[in-house]
């Protein structure tokens, strides 16, 4: 079939098959969606739609982060003829209600991370997508057809909160830009993409979701874009490309130099290596560099960046260690490149040759102007804004360019006075200085870009504080607006133009004088000087001054959380999530206190990144050869010797047997043969794909004697081969193991584990922690119950020879629990199946039928 | 019987909450699923005020999640402790939530016995 349409490249993504298209990691868990699922999917979701009563050329509005979902009710979308309008998460409700009312929506899909923006249109939480499809009719549903010139979605990337523009295009136009973008893809035997840009810009969907598509790659997706999230995602996951702004390669060169800096002389080898780098081949700058890319997961190597005008330098670093990085210019209305740089034939700083099937030419003003199938139809409507904006059928694009005799095209500067910042937001200046008006004590202010960051040049009341009226204009502004740095204006008033206006061009102007200024005395006075500047903060302590919202200044060592930096317990909170998702380092919340001071909790991050290296969790253990090992020291030795004094009977094996999926199974603790027994039990494919947790505090104990710590490590060893056993902490940072649990059962492993903590020392079963109902709501399984008896009187605890005796070992029917239930009631349950597998046969049978019909 | 009674208060701004409520790895440290059913920040707020009045009043350490708000069918809220979080000869309990403007207070009171709680290590 020939795809004209992007209903039609949806269409044909099932002859992809089982090749995986989306890899979605959430907090604990990762799921995978093959091109043939996502179909499916799409397909329902428009099936949902009709049913919902969206027909064809209405809208529908997105407002969510990046995931699986977000993309599939975004291709549903394409498929059934709906015109998605998808909203950057960061704009707020009163943009988002503006924009209702021009596109009259008829749904939100939207996510549980924001309040209910108030559009008074149903909404749908992406988060809940894969359950409301579940319930989707798809018998009466055939997809409509779609031409090339129907709306294919509108983008609302910019215009100023009270007139929000919507760009228009149309299913020719995206095709078209996927077409001239093909022979800028450099080629690769496999492409897996690491997606961190929003998907409501158009830049993130044509390189990060619909040029993949086409490619028949693979598109990692990791939730809310923390740095904790990033690097962990590019370390399991190994993307080869990612769509980034030049903010994100800023940050990521400041990582690695500041990485570097901690290793004894590093900063002067590193040095050395970059001005080798450039003599070196591709491959060659990678393999010298490759400690670098092995913590960026060792297969990073397309960069492709836009949104922002990128720093040269910062381009240079990258490609010095073996990176690719490639730049483009265009814009939403040109469904984003116009220009590209190919692999191999990049100049820094020049944004590329025009894309095949387009025109770009230059006007006598310098303007550069788009032409081709890719530019879009207009402005949603806005017939003036359109009119206003094409001359002779060229899009007027706003800036300022020139070509040179190669056709590269270099970018000199904007006509309109748009702030770009670094991220590649666009922000209308007017929306920050309406935003500084409001603000008692400001005369006038001149909103401009200034280091890539919004900055504002202030004419304040006398004895107004300039911090004080930026914090509440930012107040007032969503966060990509905000104000990032202010200058207070030392003249009367600002230059002006001749209509009184205020002339930012001027304004920024003096900025720059000023700075120059600024430097050449710094360097003057640093000529004296043999220090270097002020020490940089940690990480930790500029994170610390962030949550508290205090100046860096005042997180010292000895300053105390809740006296010295005025946080409260949410504050406290926040901080613990923080380092958490940026540090990579799970606190005991309930360690961080008031009264610790910020040199206890950078202690505290330490010990945990230590603890974090020794306990790395037995991976090994799952490998094949281990496995063979361990399933052949099972049958030959562990099993047998059970047999010499267990008589065991095993009952519900059909509860276990073919189960589907990962699971866990939670089982009563009356021994430690109990983990044998049980693994002896089951059946040997279900045997071959289960691991056993045990308590981690055991294995681990650093107040023992030396001797005995070697010895419960080498127990640990042996337990980890014959069981495939797995630490699991008892105390309250157990987040990295439920997150290690989630990988396993993201393998296709199953966990048996002991919700009661420890063995019981009277026969009778003890109460379940509830640390069993948070494992399984995080990871969202089954749970087998399982019932061992009569191994109390085999080896009870403190015994060390067993008598012979008789065991059971029950399975019950696999409970599941709703999203919604609470960690007690889920920890109640379990305990109460398994209370129920107690005695005779008979009984076993009804509480397994009762549970079965309740499921 | 001698009994004691234990006050604790606390207020909650609710944009600070509207703007955690981005942050999915802060919520899970914090309120139990049915907590998060109803997502507005005003309701958060109100149910994160009311187990920091909670520990306030037992003057114990922060367990967030061993502590858990519900509402009854007369919409009345009611407050429930697990595990550590639970008092010495805790009698009853009883809170009550509000929220105006930009802000949710709630308060808590808990009824001890004290002849049980004497020598405990609770500070009550």
């Amino acid at each position: 079939m020939e795809v004209r349409t992007l209903s039609d490249l949806v269409s044909e993504l099932a002859n992809l098959g089982n090749r995986k298209l989306f890899i979605n990691r959430t907090q604990f868990r990762t799921y995978t969606w093959s091109y043939q699922q996502v179909r499916k999917a799409a397909n329902r979701v428009a099936a949902l739609l009709h049913e919902r009563g969206v027909t064809q050329g209405e809208r529908v509005i997105f407002w969510a982060p990046n995931s699986a979902e977000w993309a599939v009710a975004f291709l549903g979308c394409l498929l059934g003829g709906v015109v998605p309008v998808p909203i950057d998460l960061r704009f707020r409700p009163d943009f988002l209600q503006e924009v209702q009312r021009q596109t009259n929506a008829r749904l939100l899909f939207t996510t549980r991370l924001k309040p209910d923006p108030g559009l008074g249109i149903p909404g749908l939480l992406l988060e809940e997508l894969g359950e409301t499809l579940k319930e989707t009719r798809l018998d009466q549903f055939q997809p409509p057809r779609v031409v090339e010139d129907d709306l294919a979605e509108i983008l609302y990337t910019s215009g100023t909160t009270a007139q929000p523009k919507g760009v228009m295009l149309t299913h020719r136009n995206l095709l078209s830009e996927l077409d001239g973008m093909q022979p800028v893809v450099p080629p690769e035997p496999e492409y897996r993409f690491l997606s961190v840009l929003p998907l409501s810009h158009i830049f993130e969907q044509m390189g990060g979701l619909l040029l993949p598509i086409v490619r028949g790659a693979t598109v990692v997706y990791i939730g809310p874009p923390r740095p904790s999230a990033l690097l962990q995602a590019l370390e399991e996951e190994h993307p080869n490309a990612m769509m980034v702004v030049p903010r994100l390669l800023e940050l990521l060169r400041d990582r690695t130099v500041a990485e570097v800096k901690g290793y004894p002389g590093g900063q002067r080898i590193f040095g050395l290596m970059m001005r080798l780098g450039p003599h070196l081949s591709l491959q060659g700058r990678r393999l010298l560099f490759s400690p670098v890319h092995r913590r960026l997961g060792g297969s990073l190597k397309y960069l492709v960046s836009g949104g922002a005008s990128l720093a040269p330098e910062v381009e240079r670093f990258w490609e010095a260690l073996g990176m690719v990085v490639l730049q483009g210019y265009g814009l939403t209305e040109t469904s984003s490149a116009a220009t590209c740089n190919r692999m191999g034939e990049e100049r820094p700083g020049s944004v590329g040759k025009t894309l095949h099937n387009q025109e770009v030419r230059i006007a006598p003003d310098g303007e550069v102007l788009v032409r081709g199938p890719n530019v879009t139809p207009g402005y949603y409507q806005n017939r003036d804004l359109t009119k206003a904006s094409f001359e002779d059928g060229w899009f007027k694009t706003g800036d300022i360019g020139q070509f040179d005799q190669d056709g590269y095209l270099s970018l000199r500067g904007r006509k309109k006075e748009i702030i770009v910042t670094s991220a590649g937001i666009n922000v209308y200046p007017e929306d920050v200085e309406a935003a500084l008006a409001r603000v008692p004590g400001v005369r006038d202010s001149a909103a401009v870009e200034w280091h890539r960051q919004v900055h504002a040049a202030l004419l304040l009341e006398e004895g107004i504080d300039p911090e004080q009226v930026v914090r509440e204009a930012n107040k007032q502004l969503d966060s990509s607006q905000k104000i990032r740095g202010h200058t207070l204006w030392p003249q009367p008033d600002f230059p002006r133009t001749p209509t009184m206006k205020v002339s930012r061009r001027l304004v920024l102007e003096y900025l720059k004088e000023s700075e120059q200024g600024k430097q050449a005395a710094a360097s003057a006075k640093r000529k004296g000087e043999v220090t270097a500047g002020p020490g940089e903060a940690s990480p930790l302590s500029s994170l610390v001054a962030r949550v508290a919202q205090a100046p860096t200044s005042k997180v010292v060592g000895t300053a105390q959380l809740g006296i010295d930096l005025e946080m409260g317990s949410i504050e406290m909170l926040e901080l613990v999530s923080q380092v958490e998702q940026e540090l990579g380092v799970d606190l005991p919340e309930d360690e961080v206190t008031a009264e610790t001071t910020v040199a206890e909790l950078e202690g505290m991050v330490e010990r945990g990144r230590v603890e974090a290296r020794r306990g790395a969790f037995p991976y090994w253990a799952l490998s094949s050869p281990v496995q063979a090992v361990r399933g052949t020291l099972q049958r030959t030795l562990l099993f047998p010797t059970l047999g010499l004094f267990c008589r065991l009977e095993v009952e519900g094996y059909e509860n276990v047997q073919g189960l589907r999926g990962p699971h866990l199974l939670a089982a009563n603790h009356t021994s430690m043969l109990d983990a044998p027994a049980i693994l002896m039990a089951l059946p040997e494919k279900e045997r071959e794909r289960t691991t056993t947790a045990a308590w981690a505090e055991y294995f681990e104990a650093p107040e023992r004697p030396r001797w005995e710590r070697i010895f419960r490590r080498l127990e640990y060893y042996l337990a980890a081969t014959l069981f495939g056993i797995f630490p699991l902490p008892q105390t309250r940072v157990f987040r990295p193991s439920i997150r290690y649990t989630g990988s396993l059962m993201d393998r296709g492993w199953n966990a048996l584990i002991f919700p009661e903590g420890a063995r019981t020392h009277t026969g009778e079963m003890g109460a379940f922690k509830e640390g069993v109902g948070v494992m399984v709501s995080w990871l969202k399984v089954p749970v087998v119950p399982v019932r061992v008896e009569g191994l109390f009187q085999v080896l009870p605890a403190g015994k060390l020879l067993p008598r012979p005796g008789r065991v059971t070992v029950r399975f019950g029917w696999p409970l599941s629990f709703p999203p919604t239930a609470s960690y007690s009631e889920i920890s109640r349950q379990i305990e109460e199946a398994v209370r129920g597998l107690q005695g005779s046969e008979e009984r076993v049978r009804r509480v397994t039928e009762a549970e079965g019909r309740a499921a | 019987m001698k009994m004691r009674a234990r006050i604790g208060v606390d207020l909650v701004q609710i944009s600070k909450m509207a703007e955690l409520m981005e942050d999915e790895a802060f919520l899970r440290r914090v309120f139990h699923p049915p907590e998060l059913l109803d997502r507005r920040p005003e309701r958060l707020a109100g149910v994160f005020a009311a187990k920091e009045a909670l520990f306030k009043a037992l003057g114990t350490t922060r367990l967030w999640l061993e502590a858990e708000v519900g509402w009854d069918a007369a919409g009345r809220p009611e407050l429930r402790v697990a595990g550590e979080a639970v008092p010495a000869g805790l009698l009853s309990l009883d809170l009550s939530i509000t929220h105006e403007g930009e802000y949710a207070v709630a308060a808590v009171v808990v009824l001890l016995s004290e002849e049980e709680t004497n020598g405990s290590q609770n500070p009550i």
